[in-house]
C-alpha cells in the first residue's frame, strides 16, 4: 500500500509531464536537431552533424541586427518598468475595492488579436492617420513630410503596448504581497518617503519586478511582427531575422541555429535573473 | 536557373520512382480537401461542384508557401493545393501526377503554352513539372505602384525608378519582404536575368538594395493596398493582380483615382499558382475531377474576377481581359506568358544559399 501511495503523487504529474513532453521538448529537439542540418539541392533540410550554421551566425554581418536587438528589448523593458511599476502600485493602493478591476482593465487589450492591436497602430501613425493629420491641423507639419511609421519609435511603442500589460501584473501581484507593516516600520524609523520607497518598498517586490522586466525583455527581443508591420530596414531585429528563414526562401538549419542561440539566451537572462531576485530580494523569484 | 545534372534527375527521378505510377481516374473516391489562400476560388464555384458530385468540400488556407509546402512533405492529407510556379520544383517529390486525359476540359482549355509551363529557363525542368500541374491558376508579374500626389500621375516604365526616384520618395518606398521577388527586382534593374545564377550579379543586386534601404520605408507584406491607404507608400513593388483587387475592392474610388500602376519593361517577373495533387492525397479522383470542373469555361470565367490574376486557360485569359479592359496596364497577352525568360524559377542547390547570403547582407 505504502508503494501504490509511493506512486500515486508522481503518478498525477505524469499527463503533465506527457504534455511537456509533446508540445515542448520535442518540438524543442527537434529544433536543435535541424540546426546542425545542412540543406538538399532544392532547399530541404538533411539532418546530419555539421556546425556550419552556428559558424554563419556568429558572422560580423549580423552583429548590428544583434545589437539592435537587444538595445530595443533593453529600452522596452527600462521604459515598461517606469510605467508600469507605479500603474501597479497605484492601483494596489490606491485602487480600493476597484484595484482588481483595474488590473483587470490593463489587460483588456490582449483581448484583441496581436495583429489586429499592431494594424490598428499602423492606422494611428500612418501618413493620413490621426496623429499625423492632427499635427498637420495644429499647423506644425508645414511641408508635410512629417513621418511616424517605419521608424524606430514606432516599434518601441508597439513593443511596449504590447508587452506593458505583463510587467503591470507581475508587479501588481508583487505590491499586492508587499506587507504594509514594513513601510510603516520605514517611516517610523525616520526615513524620508523617497528613501522609504527605495530602501523598503523596492526591495520587497523585487519578486515581481525581476520577473517582470526579464520576461518583457525576452518577449521583446525574440518578436518580429511588431518589427515587420511598425518598423523599416532600419529597424530589422533577430526576430525578423529568425523569421525570414523559416517564410521566404530562407534556409530553416540556419533559422533553426538562431533560434537555439536565442533560446540559450533566454535561458542564461532567466538564470540570471532568478539568482540576482533571490540574491537582492531574499525571495525566490518566479517566472511563472 | 542553371539545374545541375545530376541534382535535376534526383528531384525527377525521386517523383517518378516512388509516385505512383496509376494515375488517378475523375471520379468520386471521396470528400475533398482543399489547401489554397484564402478567397482564391469563388464559393459559387465550390458550391456548383458540391451539388454537382454530392462531396463535401473542407478548406483549409495557408499564410506562406513554405507553411504549405512543410505541410505538404509532412504527408498531411490533402487532394488539392495550389503551389507556387517557384515552389513547384521543390514540390515535386511530394506530388502525384494529375490525369490530364480523364479530364475533359484539359486538352481544350489550357494554353498551348502551358501544357508545358514555361517556368524554369530549362526545358527539361518544364518537363519535369508538366504532369504535375492539374490548373495552371493565378499568374501575375510584379510591378511599381505609386501615389501620384507624391510621385505625379506618370513615371517611366521601369525598375530603376526605385533609384532615380529615391530621393524624392525617401522614407516612402516599400518593397518586398520575400527575399527572391526583391533581389530578382534589383537583378532586372541591373539587366540581368532575373534567375541568374552569378554570384557577382547576385551580389550586385544586394548592393544595389543596400544603396536603396535608407530610402526604404519598408520591405513589407506583398499586399500594397495598406500602404496605398495610410499615404505611406508613394512608391511601391506591386503584384498585378493585388493591384487589381486593392483599385476595385479594397480603395475607395478617390483613393484609387490617385494610385499609379504599371509593369516594367526590363521583366514581368511572373509567377503561377498551380493545382497540384500531393502524394499524401486520399482522394486523388475527387481532385481530378474537381480540377475538370475549374477548368469548365462557365466555371473559370468566375475566377480571375474573384482573385485578381489571369489564369492561363482560354477562358480565364478571356475573363480576365474582360475583367481589366479599365485597367489597360494589367492587360496581358500568351505571348508573354510564354516567354520564359519572364518567368521566375526556384531557387536550387548552390544558387539558394548564393542568394539566402545576399539577402542576409541586404537586412543586416
Amino acid at each position: 500500500v505504502s508503494r501504490r501511495k509511493h506512486l500515486l503523487w508522481p503518478g498525477l504529474a505524469g499527463p503533465a509531464l506527457l504534455w511537456l513532453t509533446l508540445l515542448y521538448v520535442a518540438p524543442i529537439a527537434l529544433v536543435l536537431a535541424m540546426s546542425f542540418a545542412s540543406t538538399d539541392f532544392i532547399g530541404r533540410p538533411v539532418y546530419t552533424w555539421q556546425l556550419g550554421n552556428y559558424h554563419t551566425a556568429f558572422q560580423p554581418q549580423f552583429l548590428p541586427t544583434i545589437t539592435r536587438s537587444l538595445m530595443f528589448a533593453a529600452l522596452v523593458a527600462a521604459i515598461c518598468l517606469v510605467i508600469g511599476y507605479p500603474t501597479a502600485y497605484v492601483m494596489s493602493k490606491y485602487g480600493g475595492r476597484y484595484r482588481n478591476l483595474l488590473m483587470l482593465a490593463a489587460l483588456v487589450p490582449w483581448l484583441v488579436d496581436y495583429l489586429i492591436r499592431i494594424y490598428a497602430w499602423i492606422q494611428i501613425l500612418g501618413g493620413n492617420g490621426l496623429i499625423v493629420r492632427l499635427i498637420g491641423a495644429l499647423g506644425l507639419n508645414p511641408h508635410g513630410d512629417l513621418k511616424l511609421l517605419n521608424t524606430s519609435p514606432a516599434v518601441i511603442l508597439g513593443l511596449v503596448y504590447n508587452y506593458l500589460p505583463l510587467l503591470i501584473v507581475m508587479c501588481f501581484v508583487a505590491v499586492e504581497q508587499l506587507d504594509d507593516g514594513l513601510i510603516e516600520a520605514g517611516k517610523d524609523l525616520y526615513g524620508r518617503p523617497l528613501a522609504v520607497f527605495l530602501g523598503v518598498t523596492i526591495p520587497n517586490t523585487l519578486s515581481g519586478i525581476v520577473p517582470g522586466v526579464a520576461v518583457v525583455f525576452l518577449l521583446a527581443l525574440g518578436d518580429w511582427a511588431t518589427v515587420f508591420f511598425l518598423g523599416g530596414p532600419q529597424q530589422f531585429m533577430i526576430g525578423n531575422l529568425i523569421q525570414n528563414q523559416y517564410t521566404s526562401a530562407g534556409s530553416l538549419p540556419f533559422g533553426a541555429a538562431l533560434t537555439v542561440l536565442l533560446l540559450a539566451v533566454v535561458m542564461i537572462v532567466i538564470v540570471i535573473a532568478a539568482f540576482a531576485g533571490r540574491r537582492l530580494s531574499g525571495r525566490r523569484v518566479t517566472f511563472v | 536557373m542553371l539545374l545541375p545534372a545530376c541534382g535535376g534527375s534526383t528531384a525527377g527521378s525521386s517523383a517518378t520512382s516512388s509516385a505512383s505510377p496509376t494515375l488517378a481516374p475523375a471520379e468520386v473516391d471521396g470528400d475533398l480537401n482543399l489547401y489554397m489562400w484564402q478567397g482564391y476560388v469563388p464559393d459559387t464555384v465550390l458550391k456548383g461542384f458540391e451539388n454537382e458530385y454530392g462531396v463535401k468540400i473542407n478548406q483549409t488556407f495557408f499564410g506562406s508557401e513554405t507553411e504549405m509546402l512543410a505541410k505538404v512533405a509532412a504527408g498531411v492529407e490533402y487532394d488539392a493545393v495550389v503551389i507556387a510556379s517557384n515552389y513547384l520544383t521543390r514540390a515535386v517529390p511530394y506530388l502525384r501526377p494529375v490525369n490530364h486525359d480523364a479530364m475533359t476540359n484539359w486538352a481544350d482549355q489550357v494554353l498551348p503554352g502551358f501544357k508545358v509551363p514555361p517556368y524554369d529557363p530549362d526545358p527539361k525542368v518544364n518537363e519535369m513539372l508538366a504532369p504535375y500541374v492539374g490548373v495552371p491558376y493565378a499568374a501575375g508579374g510584379i510591378g511599381v505602384a505609386w501615389l501620384n500626389e507624391h510621385m505625379g500621375t506618370s513615371l517611366p516604365d521601369t525598375f530603376s525608378v526605385f533609384w532615380d526616384l529615391k530621393d524624392k520618395a525617401k522614407g516612402h518606398i516599400t518593397l518586398f519582404s520575400d527575399q527572391q521577388f526583391t533581389i530578382a527586382m534589383a537583378l532586372a534593374k541591373l539587366g540581368y536575368s532575373i534567375n541568374s545564377s552569378n554570384p557577382d550579379e547576385v551580389n550586385a543586386a544586394a548592393d544595389a538594395l543596400i544603396e536603396l534601404k535608407p530610402y526604404i520605408s519598408a520591405f513589407g507584406p506583398a499586399a500594397v493596398a495598406p500602404v496605398l491607404q495610410s499615404g505611406d507608400g508613394w512608391l511601391n513593388m506591386a503584384w498585378s493582380g493585388d493591384i487589381y483587387y486593392s483599385l476595385t475592392s479594397i480603395l475607395k474610388p478617390a483613393e484609387a483615382q490617385g494610385v499609379g500602376f504599371q509593369m516594367a519593361r526590363e521583366s514581368l517577373i511572373y509567377n503561377n499558382d498551380n493545382w497540384v495533387i500531393p502524394k499524401s492525397s486520399a482522394h486523388p479522383g475527387t481532385a481530378t475531377l474537381y480540377y475538370d470542373w475549374l477548368l469548365a469555361p462557365e466555371n473559370m470565367a468566375q475566377c480571375p474576377p474573384a482573385m485578381g490574376y489571369v489564369v492561363p486557360t482560354k477562358a480565364g485569359v478571356e475573363a480576365y481581359n474582360e475583367m481589366t479592359k479599365d485597367y489597360p496596364f494589367l492587360a496581358v497577352n500568351a505571348e508573354q506568358l510564354y516567354d520564359t525568360s519572364q518567368w521566375i524559377a526556384a531557387l536550387t542547390g548552390d544558387n539558394l544559399k548564393v542568394w539566402q547570403d545576399a539577402w542576409v547582407r541586404v537586412t543586416a
